[in-house]
């Protein structure tokens, strides 16, 4: 097997687990577990989408989120029903509150626009040596969050947006967790993603042989930046309301949280990372909350999670660098057992 | 004319709060490596430690208050290099830099869960606030004071840095610790001494960024630090004449956003000044002092 | 006054030294030679610490130092001067020097010593105030010694001092060698440039493939034509 089929195998079978959990979900689950697995799915693109460019460019990432958000309110902008948006955004400009989009074009758009805006900032940013390149992530994310936290009449600044269509279901979730899935794998084992990522370990090295470092680079963004902006779109059609707390640093510590803990440099790791924190962010919401727990009432500890999460990155760095796959995909595992098995000497 | 002479204070002390914090950043980047993400949260910690001493023992005198300040610091830097980051010593850049990270995060929600949200005042900073008149301008007193121990700690360092044995070792080791070592220098006190250099100078910025805000709250640090990191970048990440100049570029910067923008637009202003620097990297990767990373980019 | 017995150096699964002793008298100039890639430096760098060792033990001035770290081998009298020279190049060479004596605390002998040094090398006197990326490679040389000789070591490691310098000042700095060991430095020089190390080395060893492949008097190494031809490519006489 080559190794782009076995990428693409591996992908689909991450996809396909997906998919039977979502089918569980739909036909079993109340509605609050739905809710729940729907935030999992949107977690889960956007991890990915963040593997995509911290995982082969090893360039710590941390505007990613602001991709969803400028995805998020362009899609609840434009496919809000006038009615809504005549007393919501009375004062928008560009006539916003005069028209609505379907869904679809909608989410269009938002991606056509955050595209865009990705594109202007990945030109400097590519140029930027590693730190550097994270700090200008950084401040992208901030001037994302303080021109929708500013921008009162087209986003009701820091008050929540509501009357947003709740157009997407699971299904629609899940197969877009599936492509994202596919189209990481896909990018990561093709010849860029390769070069991309021989190249980040040693950059001299790479430019003496003539790989084009900042163009790969600048590929891994678009790609991630996609991603993020689907995620956004996605979130925005489900849940109804936004606010711009939803798409700054809570999101942010979560989605990296969970690609190290699974591992940056694999999509499976970021799949993985995702399950493992969710389950534990749950937990410790629930802890948060001082339950009674065998008979004995825990005190309120707000900040549990912040906390927890904080913890899954210290601990993932002293110990585990790499996180619980390392570098590995699924079918890395499956490929060591059978050549195991076979009775060949795998290091 | 009173008003240029009163914006330019303004920007002198702004520019000179900045520089600190940026320097602080610069001196453990350069040292070790290390992008230190909890130097906001150091200041955090210094807030708090302050806040606790004026509340809980009842003192209120400044000429104590800021010196245990500082010096809370100082102790709570070399105390994080200790724990958290001498493990990830050896590793890639990125490592330690996602480890800052965590451990942020991680003080950010200490003190949310044991000090709680709300925001409590420290109400000692009376004789900062007021202000005093030379001629015809008023200016408050807490940016002269601003201004005059910016100037002083870098000339401090700066004759530390030169002309103290550890000072050289600091410098030297920002490019070959081995042969650092090779000289008898203990590598772990030059850490602990560019950690100590960075705990004091992120000490000095907390009593200005309290005298700023009166209280203090779990994430007070975030501005500071994400401000510092901006300047260092506009400077040339690492240098520490750099992490100076960006800091006072970054601080006329703001200054001159504050005056320029019309007031329906200034909570607008950071987003400006930040796609402005984001212009000027286009233009000028590397920053104002920054050296050109051709290849084996230090990060 | 230095013994290193039984020493191995693995980098992950390559064995870059093994089981390899060697030892140094006092007021002696040992030479470790052998062809590129032998092992030399790793020897060096573990003895001293910068790399880890598996295995073996080292003796100084009848002390096991085998767990002690670099700093605190320095500050016993033990010393490198690295290879490759790597002083100190935006320091100036006054600074480089103030920092070869750090572990020193009397400002007058310090002071003394830096004279001596200047004395020996005129051209550092010249550029005291310069930054040490300024000087040339034999300069840098001359700076690189004169750096590790402030600490006053007693056991003075050398790791291919004349590595890309021209023949010239080459000389120059073996005479300097010679004439430390007329001042009482011990020495341990690490060279693929054997042949005129053995004129004034009083022991040699030769390390190939990471293995002592030869122990013994410089004159009877010079007479071995086998072990000058196949290590060091010289012809024996």
């Amino acid at each position: 097997m080559t190794i782009e089929r076995r990428a693409l195998v591996g992908a689909m079978a991450l996809g396909l687990c997906i998919a039977v959990a979502g089918l569980l979900v739909w036909g079993f689950a109340a509605p609050y577990h739905q809710r729940l697995f729907f935030t999992f799915l949107v977690n889960l693109i956007a991890v990915v989408g963040l593997q995509v460019f911290m995982g082969n460019s090893d360039i710590t990432h941390f505007g990613h989120v602001g991709f969803m958000g400028i995805s998020a309110y362009v899609t609840a902008i434009l496919a809000t029903p006038v009615a809504v948006k005549r007393s919501a955004l009375a004062t928008a400009p560009f006539g916003v509150n005069t028209f609505e989009l379907t869904p679809l074009v909608a989410v269009v758009v938002a991606i056509l626009i955050t595209l865009a805006v990705a594109f202007l900032v990945g030109l400097m940013m590519v140029r930027q040596a590693g730190v550097a390149a994270t700090i200008a992530t950084l401040a992208f994310l901030v001037i994302v969050h303080v021109v929708v936290m500013n921008w009162v009449d087209l986003t009701r600044g820091p008050r929540a947006f509501y009357g947003i269509p709740p157009k997407a279901t699971i299904g629609w979730a899940v197969a877009t967790a599936f492509g994202a899935i596919v189209l990481a794998r896909a990018f990561r084992d093709s010849k860029w993603g390769l070069q991309l990522r021989a190249s980040s370990e040693d950059v001299a090295a790479a430019s003496a042989v003539g790989v084009p470092i900042r163009k790969l680079r600048f590929a891994a963004w678009m790609l991630s930046a996609l991603i993020m902006a689907v995620a956004g779109a996605l979130f925005t059609l489900f849940v109804g309301t936004i606010s711009p707390k939803s798409f700054y640093f809570d999101l942010t510590f979560l989605t990296i949280a969970m690609l190290i803990l699974g591992g940056m440099h694999s999509v499976t790791g970021a799949v993985v990372g995702c399950v493992i924190v969710t389950v534990g962010v749950e937990t410790m919401r629930f802890l948060e909350s001082g339950p009674a727990v065998a008979g004995m009432k825990l005190p309120e500890m707000f900040g549990l999670t912040g906390f927890f999460l904080g913890l899954v990155i210290v601990l993932s760095m002293a110990f585990r660098p790499s996180g619980l796959l390392g570098a590995d995909e699924i079918d890395d595992i499956w490929h060591r057992r059978r050549l195991r098995k076979a009775g060949v000497e795998v290091s | 004319m009173e008003y240029l002479l009163q914006q330019s204070m303004n920007a002198l002390s702004l520019g000179g709060e900045y520089a600190l914090l940026a320097l602080g950043l610069a001196i453990v980047f350069s040292v070790m490596g290390l992008v230190n993400f909890a130097h906001g949260d150091m200041i955090t910690f210094g807030g708090y430690t302050m806040f606790l001493v004026a509340a809980g023992l009842g003192i209120a005198n400044p000429a104590l208050l800021l010196p245990v300040g500082v010096l809370s610091v100082v102790l709570f830097a070399m105390f994080l290099e200790k724990v958290a980051f001498k493990p990830v010593r050896g590793a890639p850049p990125t490592t330690g830099m996602l480890t800052a990270f965590g451990v942020s995060i991680l003080i950010q929600n200490v003190a949310l869960i044991f000090v709680g949200t709300r925001a409590k005042s420290v109400p000692t900073m009376d004789f900062l606030i007021s202000n005093v008149t030379i001629g015809s301008v008023r200016i408050p007193i807490v940016q002269i004071f601003e201004t005059a121990v910016t100037f002083i700690a870098i000339a401090l360092l700066v004759v530390f840095l030169r002309r103290t044995t550890i000072g050289m070792a600091m410098r030297a080791a920002a490019k070959d610790v081995s042969t650092v070592r090779l000289m008898g220098v203990r590598a772990d006190r030059v850490i602990a001494t560019a950690f100590a250099i960075s705990g004091f100078l992120a000490g000095l910025a907390t009593v200005f960024v309290l005298a700023r805000r009166g209280a203090v709250d779990p994430f007070m640090g975030f501005t500071p630090v994400l401000k510092a990191f901006v300047a260092a970048v506009i400077g040339g990440f690492g240098s520490l004449p750099g992490a100076v100049i960006g800091g006072l570029v970054l601080g006329v910067a703001e200054v001159m956003m504050q005056v320029v923008l019309p007031e329906s637009m200034a909570g607008f202003r950071d987003a400006f000044i930040f796609t402005a620097v984001g212009v000027l990297l286009l233009v000028r990767p590397q920053g104002i002092l920054g050296e050109r990373p051709d290849f084996g980019e230090k990060s | 006054m230095f013994r290193a017995e039984n020493i191995s150096v693995s980098y992950g699964p390559i064995r870059a030294v093994r089981d390899v002793s060697l030892a140094v008298g006092e007021g002696e100039i040992v030479t470790l030679l052998g062809p590129n890639g032998a092992g030399k430096s790793s020897l060096i760098s573990a003895i001293i610490g910068l790399v880890p060792k598996t295995g073996g033990r080292i003796t100084f001035r009848d002390e096991d130092v085998t767990v002690l770290g670099t700093e605190a081998l320095v500050r016993r009298g033990m010393t490198v001067t690295p290879e490759g020279r790597r002083v100190f190049a935006d320091l100036t060479v006054a600074e480089n020097l103030r920092l070869g004596a750090a572990t020193r605390s009397d400002p007058e002998g310090i002071a003394e010593d830096t004279e001596k040094f200047l004395e020996m090398f005129p051209i550092l006197r010249k550029r005291f105030q310069s930054a040490a990326k300024y000087l040339s490679g034999g300069e840098q040389q001359m700076l690189a010694i004169s750096r590790s000789l402030m600490s006053r070591p007693r056991l003075l490691m050398l790791d291919e001092p004349s590595l890309g310098l021209a023949p010239r000042i080459v000389d120059q700095i073996f005479e300097f060698l010679v004439q430390l060991r007329d001042w009482g430095v011990t020495m341990l020089v690490v060279e693929q440039n054997a042949g005129e190390v053995l004129e004034f080395a009083d022991r040699a060893y030769v390390l190939a493939s990471g293995a002592m492949q030869f122990s013994g008097t410089a004159e009877d190494l010079r007479r071995s034509g086998g072990v000058m031809e196949m290590y060091l490519g010289l012809e024996g006489h």
